[in-house]
C-alpha cells in the first residue's frame, strides 16, 4: 500500500499545481467565473493528467521511502500497484473526458443562454405528456437548450429541423421537413411543417402540408393536414441532438457514440468533425497508457535509490530533468498525434 | 591501445547521446511538418527533414557536452593518469565535430504557427456534408439527376446545379422548401468549402523551451563565427583544440564528483543539469576569447594566443577538480562522496 499511497501522494501535489496554475491563468487573467472557470480547470487537468500521472508514478518509484530499509516490498506487490494505479489513472481519464466535462459544458452554456434571454427557470423542465401534449408546451421554448440546423437521413428519405429544443424528456421542432423519395429515388412527397414534437420514436407533426408527387417531378397534390400527422423514426431523438456534426460542436463524448451507433451507419451525414475529436480523444487514451506504461517501466528498472542526506542536489536534478523530459515527450506525442491527423486530412 | 579503445567507448556514448537528441528534438520534425503543409508549401518532407538534420548539426555543441560527462563520470576509471591522456583526445574528438557544426553553412527555420488549420471537407454522393452553417445532400448519381441535392441552410433548397471547386462551392436552387411546402424561388449560393481541424492541444511547455533552445544555438553559432572564422583555417582549428581541452578538463573533472551507480537515474539527471549549465556557459568562455582578440594585431596569435591563455586556465581548474577528487576519494571510506 506504501507505494501506492505515494504514487497518490506525487500525483495529488501535482495536481495541486496545475489546479492553482489554472485557477491563476483563468481567473486571474481572463476573468472567467463559475461554471466557465470550472470547465477551464477541469480541461487543463485532462490536458496535464498524463503528464502528472506518469510523474506521480515515475517519482514514487524511483525516490526510496524511508520506511523501505526496514521492511522491504516485494516485487510483486509493487507490480500490482503499478498496475492497479494505471487502471485508476485511465479510469478518472475516462470520467472527466466522458462525462464530467461535456457535462459542464452543457450546463455553462445553457446558463449563458438563460442569461442572454433574461429568463429564470423555477423548476425542471421535465416533459410527461408524451403523445397527448398541450400547445401550450411550445411556449417554454426559449428556456430549453437549443440546436440549429439538424438534418439526417432515414432510409432514403430526408429530414430537417431549422431548430430542436431539448425539453428533457421529449425534444421540440421548429421547421420540420420530411423529404420522401420513394425506392428508386424519385421524389415521393414532401411533408413540411411549423412545428413538431419528437417522442417515444415518433415526429408528431402539427398542422403539416403534404405536397405530394408522380414520376418524382410533376406536383400531383397539396393538401394541409389538420391535425396530427406521425412520422415514425428509428433513432433516439438524443443522438440527432448531439451528434449533428455543426461547427460548433466542441465535445461528443465516446459513451454517447458507442450508444448511437445506428443513428452513426443510418443517418448518412457526414460526421467528419465528430470523428475528428473522436480521433483526438483516441489519440488522447493512447498517449495517456504510452506514458503511463514507459513511466512504469522505466521507474521499475530503476525503483528505490538509495537516498542519502547529501544526496540532496541529485534529487532536486531528478526531480527538474524527469520533469522537462516528461513534458518534452508528452508534447511529442500531441503533436505526433495532431501530425498524422494533419498530414491526411 | 587502451586510449583507442576508450575513445571508441566514448564514440558509443556519443552515439546514444545522438539518439536521444534526435528523439528529443522530433518534436521540431513533427510540428514543422504540420506548419508546413498548412501554409500549402510543396514537398514538405523534404523541407521538413533538411530542416530537422540541419537542427541536430546546429545540437552538436550540446551533444559533445552530455556525453563528455556521460563518458568521464561512469565508462572511465578516476584515474589521473587515464583521465590526464583521455581529454586531449576526447576533446580532439569533439573538436572534429565541432567543425561540422562550425561549417554548416544552411540555417533552419523557426516554428511560425499558420494561422488557422483548415481541411477542405468532401461532398460524398448519398451523404449529407456539414460546412460550416450548411449542411448539402447530394443525390445519388446526383450527375444526371433533376435535382442534384438539397442544401439545408434555415431552409430547404432544391439544387439543380452543383460547381465543386477547390476552396468554394457554387450552388443554384430553383425551388425553396419553406414551412408550407416547395415553392419557386431562384436563389444562389456560395458555400466557402473550408472547416477548421480541431486540434489536440499540447502541454505549451514543449515548445517554448524549443523556441528557446532554437534562439540559443542560433546565437551560439554566430558567436563562434565571430569568434573563429576571421582568422584563417589552421588558426582556428588549433585554437579551438585548445579551448575544448582547456572545456572538457573542467567537464571531466566536474563530472568525477558524480559517479554514483546505486543512484543511477539521479545521477544522469545530475549530469543532464550540469551540462546544461556548461552549455549556457559556453559563450561566456567563446567572449573572453573574442576581448582579448581586439588589442592583438597579428593575424596569426589573434585567435591563438586568447585561446592558448583561456584554454589552460580552464585546463588547470579542471586538473584541480580532478586532483581534489583524487585526494577526497583517498581519504574517504566508504561513501565516494568524502
Amino acid at each position: 500500500m506504501r507505494h501506492f499511497t505515494s504514487f497518490l501522494a506525487n500525483f495529488l501535489f501535482l495536481l495541486l499545481f496545475v489546479i492553482l496554475i489554472s485557477v491563476f491563468c483563468h481567473f486571474r487573467i481572463d476573468g472567467q467565473k463559475g461554471l466557465w472557470l470550472l470547465y477551464s480547470i477541469s480541461q487543463d487537468l485532462l490536458l496535464y493528467l498524463p503528464l502528472t500521472a506518469a510523474l506521480g508514478i515515475l517519482w514514487g518509484l524511483v525516490v526510496r521511502d524511508k520506511s523501505e530499509a526496514q521492511l522491504p516490498v516485494p516485487v510483486s506487490v509493487t507490480t500490482l500497484f503499478v498496475i492497479l494505479y494505471i487502471l485508476v489513472m485511465i479510469a478518472s481519464a475516462f470520467l472527466f473526458q466522458e462525462l464530467l466535462i461535456p457535462k459542464i459544458y452543457e450546463q455553462a452554456s445553457y446558463r449563458d443562454m438563460l442569461q442572454d434571454r433574461k429568463i429564470e427557470v423555477k423548476d425542471k423542465i421535465k416533459d410527461t405528456t408524451g403523445e397527448k401534449f398541450k400547445m401550450s408546451e411550445f411556449d417554454k421554448l426559449p428556456m430549453m437548450e437549443a440546436r440549429q440546423n439538424i438534418a439526417f437521413m432515414i432510409g432514403s428519405s430526408l429530414v430537417y429541423f431549422e431548430k430542436m429544443y431539448d425539453g428533457n424528456g421529449a425534444y421540440y421542432i421548429e421547421g420540420f421537413r420530411f423529404i420522401a423519395y420513394n425506392t428508386n429515388q424519385k421524389l415521393d412527397y414532401i411533408l413540411t411543417s411549423r412545428r413538431a414534437k419528437w417522442t417515444e420514436g415518433e415526429i408528431l407533426t402539427i398542422d403539416p402540408v403534404y405536397t405530394g408527387y408522380t414520376s418524382g417531378n410533376q406536383i400531383s397534390q397539396v393538401k394541409t393536414i389538420q391535425g396530427i400527422k406521425k412520422v415514425p423514426v428509428s433513432y433516439s431523438a438524443d443522438a440527432a441532438f448531439h451528434l449533428s456534426s455543426d461547427h460548433r460542436v466542441r465535445h461528443a463524448s465516446l459513451v454517447r457514440i458507442f450508444m448511437h451507433n445506428d443513428y452513426i451507419y443510418g443517418s448518412n451525414l457526414n460526421l467528419y468533425r465528430i470523428g475528428n475529436i473522436v480521433f483526438n480523444k483516441i489519440a488522447y487514451y493512447i498517449i495517456l497508457i504510452v506514458l503511463l506504461v514507459t513511466a512504469s517501466a522505466v521507474g521499475m528498472r530503476w525503483r528505490n535509490q538509495r537516498l542519502v542526506g547529501k544526496d540532496f542536489f541529485p534529487l532536486v536534478c531528478f526531480y527538474v530533468v524527469t520533469f522537462l523530459s516528461m513534458v518534452l515527450f508528452c508534447d511529442i506525442l500531441y503533436s505526433l498525434a495532431n501530425m498524422v491527423y494533419g498530414l491526411v486530412v | 591501445m587502451i586510449y583507442l579503445l576508450s575513445l571508441r567507448k566514448y564514440a558509443a556514448v556519443f552515439l546514444k547521446v545522438f539518439l536521444a537528441f534526435a528523439g528529443a528534438l522530433a518534436l521540431y520534425f513533427v510540428i514543422f511538418l504540420l506548419y508546413l503543409k498548412f501554409r500549402g508549401n510543396s514537398s514538405i518532407l523534404v523541407e521538413a527533414l533538411r530542416n530537422y538534420g540541419t537542427m541536430l548539426l546546429y545540437s552538436i555543441p550540446f551533444m559533445v557536452i552530455v556525453s563528455g560527462f556521460l563518458y568521464f563520470s561512469f565508462s572511465s576509471a578516476p584515474d589521473r593518469r587515464f583521465l590526464i591522456i583521455m581529454v586531449p583526445l576526447v576533446a580532439l574528438f569533439n573538436t572534429l565535430l565541432l567543425f561540422v557544426f562550425f561549417f554548416v553553412n544552411t540555417d533552419f527555420a523557426d516554428l511560425v504557427k499558420p494561422e488557422a488549420m483548415f481541411a477542405y471537407p468532401e461532398l460524398k454522393e448519398g451523404y449529407i456534408t456539414p460546412i460550416g452553417d450548411y449542411k448539402i445532400w447530394l443525390a445519388p448519381g446526383y450527375s444526371n439527376s433533376v435535382r442534384k441535392g438539397i442544401l439545408f441552410y434555415k431552409n430547404g433548397y432544391f439544387l439543380d446545379s452543383v460547381r465543386i471547386q477547390p476552396s468554394e462551392i457554387n450552388l443554384t436552387s430553383p425551388e425553396t422548401i419553406g414551412n408550407g411546402g416547395p415553392e419557386r424561388s431562384w436563389v444562389s449560393f456560395s458555400v466557402p468549402k473550408k472547416d477548421q481541424v480541431v486540434e489536440l492541444p499540447n502541454t505549451s511547455v514543449g515548445s517554448a523551451l524549443l523556441d528557446i533552445y532554437i534562439h540559443y544555438v542560433k546565437r551560439l553559432k554566430t558567436i563562434f563565427q565571430t569568434t573563429f572564422v576571421t582568422n584563417g583555417l589552421a588558426a582556428s582549428i588549433l585554437s579551438m583544440l585548445l579551448l575544448a581541452v582547456g572545456f572538457f578538463a573542467i567537464v571531466a573533472g566536474a563530472a568525477t564528483w558524480f559517479n554514483e551507480k546505486s543512484i543511477f537515474l539521479m545521477t544522469v539527471c545530475t549530469l543532464v543539469v550540469l551540462s546544461s549549465v556548461m552549455f549556457l556557459a559556453f559563450p561566456q568562455f567563446l567572449s573572453l576569447i573574442e576581448l582579448i582578440k581586439f588589442g592583438i594585431k597579428n593575424g596569426f596569435w589573434k585567435v591563438f594566443i586568447p585561446s592558448l591563455f583561456v584554454g589552460g586556465l580552464a585546463a588547470l581548474i579542471g586538473l584541480g577538480l580532478i586532483e581534489l577528487r583524487q585526494l577526497t576519494m583517498k581519504r574517504g571510506t566508504g561513501s565516494a562522496r568524502g
